[in-house]
């Protein structure tokens, strides 16, 4: 049988390998450069500038360049500068020699928004994965505490749970925000903070379920300690659902943090995140639609990747779902659900 | 099985209690004030500390809680919104019907193509049907919803002139007979929540599929298999129905989602929804009206739960007398 | 072609045919629009639609939170004593009758005498007379109702009711805003609303909708909050024939890019604020047109003179030298703005010409730096003084783009002569929070001036509880100069004291001014003598109206 789901998840991992890869390429150019952004701005993908040296420092563009008599001139959109050629240092036989190439466009501030997809990837993902190494951990640790502690600790513990997670969470960021500094590490924090709650109650409810196995009960019955049987059995069976549901966890936190930007409240400029670039572009959607089109595909391809990559990670580590394959159902819920869902209908 | 659903009920009463203490505690620490909404370029700093006496707020913060605990618990009164001046109650009330149309038109679309997509899937595992709904449903839920919802009025709005795009009615309707206001809110809710529902219904999709294999491999459907039924009726019958379960059970759990994942949608859409006007609540710290709307969220969450848990009940037999 | 070229082009065609689209189906309806323009006058009857970002929060004006549609509204249902003329650019305010047909001053200049017309009615029929002008007073300045603007108030000891259509205004001391205090806020319904105590103005909202009468010329028809606010003819309104719409629909759109998609496409008329990238747009299209005013307005980069950093002139004039504004306004703006030096905008009566912005000259900055001790001591790029990097937040509320954009420019801007400038973008509450209690180093804000060009509010080292001086300014001399001015009764002679004002802020720059931004409304042509103003966008709506056919 052609196992189409698997080679699914090895054109997740390779789709995802290509966005690391892209995320550690260098930047053609620096993404908070604003180099003469009156000729530079909104320019479409492909265009290339002419880039004028003088002795100032000050870098100038110019769709293009001409030679009259002793000075340069320079033409850019409808207008024309002049620069005496005396002052200009990249300047040889009468051709300038650099040249500025926009291959994704520009934006508002003539950026170039290559530069910023591959930065904002790199910002993007170190959000996706901190955060969720944040909110497995948290998870692992509370959700195997409930499940090993005394039933009214449990019980006080997962109401708490209940209640972190009917906070008004958009509340909680607009006040954190206000009382902390905006910046990527509390955006990591906030989104590492405020996701952990289904984890937990995916792993209490494994850890719980796992209790009642034939190796756990031999363990308890020889005598062992609660807390042994925990680390020794129960947390590294119970680590395969937490690690496919954090891989697609990743994806929707890289959602969220571009979700928090539509509200100002995300990454803050010029840092480039993909999810400020998109909010940046949209007062331009009409008209430059290149400024918001690219990070919003680099996001899909990306949260794509991860939620391949979760599916492929259940095939290789789950052996309950192997044996269910073999009985003819190759998924489980776990591929489309939070694992928040999850843990819910699976709560014993 | 009462009893537990006693307790239950009893320990939400304490979570709910927790919640709102809780965001009680942080709406007055975090910085900003619910007065500022009053402040002009003339306002005077003798004027706002006057206002914050005429409003308690210069009380010491214990003294604002029991105050509001008070008239909470025992009057049921949640307060005068600052930014409406009516109750916040009444604020809430008059918001929830837009915001449960559109949930409900959500999950109709989210639950329809669900259904539809997961069935077809199902028929034939790993077959080309099953693969391309799976990418295509795949690429659907990774698509930011805000921009999809730009999109969308971007092509159906602005190119092709089908569908309104912003607010829930035209222009000056608010007076016109019943039914031109009912097929005028109907045209406006098509594209919001097509974008919520859409995405949602994608990502249900793999669910009906998987839970639909997962029933069709059990024993008894076997046995129909073997008692020579035909396979469109063991899929219906047998598989669907067993299904179902689990299904409705993720309805209960997605009640709350329903109003707090639309804020974006209600947004780009203009539309008047809980989600717009909590956010605007936060944003102007009106206190009263953020409090009750946790409330209502909180009891939603409570509730949502509940009927998961009830419905987890009914469907495992070995806890249906537990 | 290459992959990527054939990407770029596809995407580019069909973008294009999006947008030629939508152009071409709009040229011919505004063609005949235009013709029917010269044929006819006035006609009675239609209805427009106007976009508002934020919902109204209620109709009485003096206990509702102050929001510009809420204003907007209010001058629509009710009627101020005189009407404000929108030629602040020229001269002193002037003003037109309205309710009071003539006005005088006596008393040595500390009574304002105004005569009522006699033919003004309430909705309800009952006339409006001088007990309606004491009693709006009394609620206007009543510690119990709160009203934002009573500040303005504070000097006016007494109304007096002389008859029913005349009343006295006494003042404590003649100055020149006398009038324009005087006319401050609408006139409410005394025999309606003096029904409900003061005390219990702000948990009633809804109740002054249930006994609204008004004397304006439109009337509340229906109000779904979040929504839509409909407006409807008031016939009993004063004016013989006027208004000449029947209904005036207020449509709440908070996004700023769908209001303008709606306007274009024809389901809305009136944008109050086109942003600077979408106002060729809507200038080029046929069905649409461009109205653009200079409000007396800007937008300045204020220093907190209270941090180290900025307690010199010399280095708040390195910043200033040091940050291309002119690039600013060219890629934020595009036309609809331009650089200023003043906090008059260079068109108004008061603005001295004789300022000019400082030049952008990055060199001269840094040495202006060095010579405050500012040097790159360690080699990070970034200067120093005594081990203390110069680096500082620029604070931004989130929610204003162009802000948020003039910030980010800034930083890189500043980076050249090794400054670290950090934009900080918050939600408006917090960022109101730390303006109020003066916790921030710098930040970008709009600022509005008085038709009477007093800056007091934002340069007076006193400013008597106004939280205006931002930045904790205080020179004695502009102090001293401020007050003089506020001694002339006639604002033509403070002239000279307001430019010496300016002279002074060139030279302190206790802000460094980015620009004066034009209001660019977009209107529907067929909308006939709309008159939008700085004063108000909605302004004599009763003028208004529509040809027919929609």
């Amino acid at each position: 049988m052609a196992d189409r789901s698997r080679i699914l998840s090895m054109a997740g991992g390779a789709l995802l390998l290509l966005v690391g890869t892209l995320a550690l390429l260098p930047t053609p150019y620096d993404p908070a450069e604003q180099v003469d952004p009156r000729v530079g701005r909104y320019r479409p993908p492909g265009t290339r500038l002419v880039e004028i040296h003088p002795a100032d420092g000050f870098v100038r563009l110019a769709d293009s360049v001409e030679v009259r008599g002793d000075v340069l001139v320079l033409h850019w959109r409808h207008n024309e500068d002049e620069i005496p050629v005396a002052q200009i240092t990249n300047l040889e036989d009468g051709r300038v020699l650099d040249h500025r190439f926009y291959l994704l466009g520009s934006d508002k501030f003539g950026r170039d928004v290559l530069s910023r997809v591959l930065v904002g990837a790199r910002i993007s993902l170190l959000i996706g994965l901190l955060a969720v190494l944040i909110a497995a951990t948290l998870g692992l640790a509370i959700g195997s505490a409930a499940a090993i502690a005394p039933p009214w600790a449990d019980m006080v513990l997962m109401r708490g749970v209940d209640a972190l997670m009917s906070f008004p969470q958009l509340f909680l960021i607009i006040a954190l925000a206000a009382l902390f500094r905006p910046s990527t590490s509390f955006v990591i924090v906030l989104l590492g903070c405020t996701s952990w709650m289904g984890i937990s109650r995916l792993a209490r409810a494994e850890i719980l379920s796992l209790g009642q196995r034939e190796f756990v009960l031999a363990s308890r019955a020889v005598g062992q300690r609660p807390l042994g049987i925990l680390l020794r059995h129960q947390l590294p069976n119970a680590l395969t659902p937490v690690v496919v549901s954090a891989a697609l966890l990743v994806g929707n936190l890289i959602l969220a943090e571009a979700a928090l930007s539509f509200f100002g409240l995300g990454v803050q400029p010029p840092t480039p995140s993909w999810g400020n670039m998109i909010t940046e572009g949209r007062e331009a959607m009409t008209d430059a639609w290149w400024v918001a089109f690219f990070p919003g595909l680099a996001i899909a391809l990306t949260v794509i990747a991860f939620n391949l990559l979760g599916d492929g990670l259940r095939d290789v580590l789950d052996p309950r779902k192997r044996t269910v394959r073999a009985a003819g159902a190759d998924e489980t819920p776990a591929a489309v659900l939070d694992a928040d869902d999850l843990a819910r209908l699976r709560r014993p | 099985m009462a009893g537990s659903i006693l307790r239950r009920l009893a320990s939400s009463v304490l979570l709910f209690f927790l919640v709102l203490t809780l965001t009680f505690a942080l709406v007055h620490i975090a910085p900003g004030n619910p007065l500022r909404i009053y402040q002009g370029p003339h306002t005077t700093r003798a004027q706002m500390a006057a206002m914050e006496h005429a409003y308690g707020l210069d009380r010491p913060l214990p003294v604002q809680y029991l105050a509001w605990l008070k008239s909470v618990a025992l009057e049921g009164n949640w307060g005068i919104s600052f930014s409406h001046q009516r109750p916040a109650l009444a604020v809430i009330r008059d918001t929830i019907p837009n915001t449960v149309l559109l949930g409900l038109t959500t999950l109709l679309i989210q639950y329809g193509l669900g259904l539809l997509l997961g069935v077809a899937a199902a028929r034939r595992p790993d077959g080309l049907v099953d693969s391309t709904i799976r990418i295509a449903s795949m690429l659907l839920y990774s698509i930011p919803t805000f921009w999809l919802g730009l999109m969308s009025i971007l092509l159906f709005h602005l190119q092709w002139h089908l569908l309104p795009a912003s607010g829930m009615s035209s222009p000056g309707t608010s007076n016109a007979p019943l039914m031109t206001r009912a097929g005028d809110v109907a045209l406006h809710l098509i594209l919001p929540a097509s974008v919520l529902g859409i995405s949602a219904g994608a990502r249900l999709a793999r669910f009906v599929r998987n839970s639909l294999l997962d029933a069709l491999s059990q024993d008894y459907v076997r046995t129909a298999r073997a008692k020579g039924l035909s396979e469109g009726r063991v899929v219906w019958l047998h598989g669907l129905r067993n299904s179902l379960v689990p299904l409705a059970q993720l309805l209960g759990m997605s009640l709350p989602s329903l109003l707090n994942g639309t804020l974006v949608v209600e947004v780009v859409f203009a539309w008047p929804g809980l989600g717009r006007l909590l956010f605007d609540a936060a944003t102007a710290r009106d206190f009263p009206l953020i409090l009750a709307g946790t409330a209502f969220g909180a009891l939603l969450v409570i509730a949502g739960s509940l009927i998961a848990d009830v419905l987890h009940r009914f469907a495992d037999p070995r806890l249906r007398h537990g | 072609m290459t992959p990527s070229k054939f990407l770029h082009l596809l995407l580019t065609a069909g973008l294009a045919a999006l947008l030629g689209g939508s152009l071409a189906c709009g040229a011919p309806r505004g063609a005949t629009d235009e013709k029917a323009t010269e044929a006819t006058g006035p006609q009675r009857g239609g209805s427009i639609v106007v976009a508002f970002t934020g919902d109204i929060s209620g109709v009485n004006v003096l206990a509702t939170p102050s929001s510009q549609p809420t204003t907007e509204i209010a001058q629509r249902l009710f009627l101020t004593l005189l009407e404000e003329q929108p030629d602040y650019q020229d001269d002193p305010p002037t003003f037109r009758p309205r309710l009071a047909e003539t006005w005088e001053f006596s008393d040595e200049h500390k009574v304002l005498t105004f005569h009522l017309r006699h033919d003004v009615v309430w909705s309800d029929g009952v006339p409006l007379t001088a007990e309606d002008v004491r009693w709006t007073w009394q609620a206007q300045v009543s510690p119990e109702v709160h009203w934002d603007n009573s500040s303005l108030k504070s000097s006016v000891e007494d109304v007096e009711v002389v008859d029913p259509y005349t009343v006295r205004f006494r003042f404590s001391h003649a100055y020149p805003g006398q009038l324009v205090h005087a006319n401050e806020g609408v006139i409410l319904p005394k025999h309606a609303w003096s029904k409900l105590p003061f005390d219990q103005w702000h948990s009633n909202g809804p109740w002054f909708i249930d006994h609204l009468v008004v004397s304006g010329p439109f009337t509340l028809e229906s109000w779904v909050p979040q929504q839509e606010v409909v407006l409807k003819r008031n016939d009993l309104y004063f004016e013989e024939g006027k208004p000449y719409l029947d209904r005036v629909i207020l449509r709440i759109i908070p996004d700023a890019s769908s209001q303008l998609t709606q306007l274009l496409g024809g389901d809305i008329d009136l944008v109050r604020q086109v942003p600077p990238a979408m106002a060729e747009k809507i200038a080029e299209n046929p069905r649409t047109k461009l109205i653009t005013f200079w409000p007396p307005q800007f937008t300045t980069l204020i220093w907190n003179l209270e941090n180290p950093l900025f307690k010199t002139a010399e280095v708040r004039r390195a910043m200033t030298l040091a940050i291309d504004r002119q690039t600013i306004v060219d890629t934020i703006w595009g036309s609809f703005a331009r650089t200023s030096a003043s906090p008059y905008i260079s068109s108004v009566w008061g603005h001295d010409p004789d300022i000019e912005p400082l030049p952008y000259d990055p060199e001269a900055a840094k040495e202006l730096l060095a010579g405050q001790g500012f040097e790159d001591s360690d080699g990070d790029g970034i200067v120093d003084r005594q081990g203390k990097p110069f680096r500082f937040d620029i604070l931004v509320n989130s929610g204003n783009q162009e802000r948020v954009d003039a910030a980010i420019m800034i930083q890189a801007q500043l980076r050249r002569i090794g400054v670290d400038a950090q934009p900080l973008t918050l939600d408006w509450n917090t960022v109101g929070d730390r303006l109020d209690e003066r916790k921030f180093d710098s930040t970008i804000t709009g600022l509005a001036v008085e038709t009477s060009l007093d800056l007091t509010p934002y340069f007076h080292t006193d400013t008597a509880g106004v939280r205006l001086n931002l930045g904790s300014y205080s020179n004695p001399e502009v102090d001293h100069l401020l007050e003089e001015a506020r001694a002339q009764l006639d604002l033509e002679d403070t002239k000279p004291y307001l430019y010496r004002i300016q002279e002074i802020l060139q030279q302190d720059q206790p802000h460094t001014i980015l620009w004066e931004p034009q209001r660019t409304i977009g209107l529907s042509r067929r909308v006939q003598d709309a008159q939008p103003n700085a004063i108000s966008t909605l302004a004599r709506l009763e003028d208004w109206w529509v040809l027919s056919g929609r």
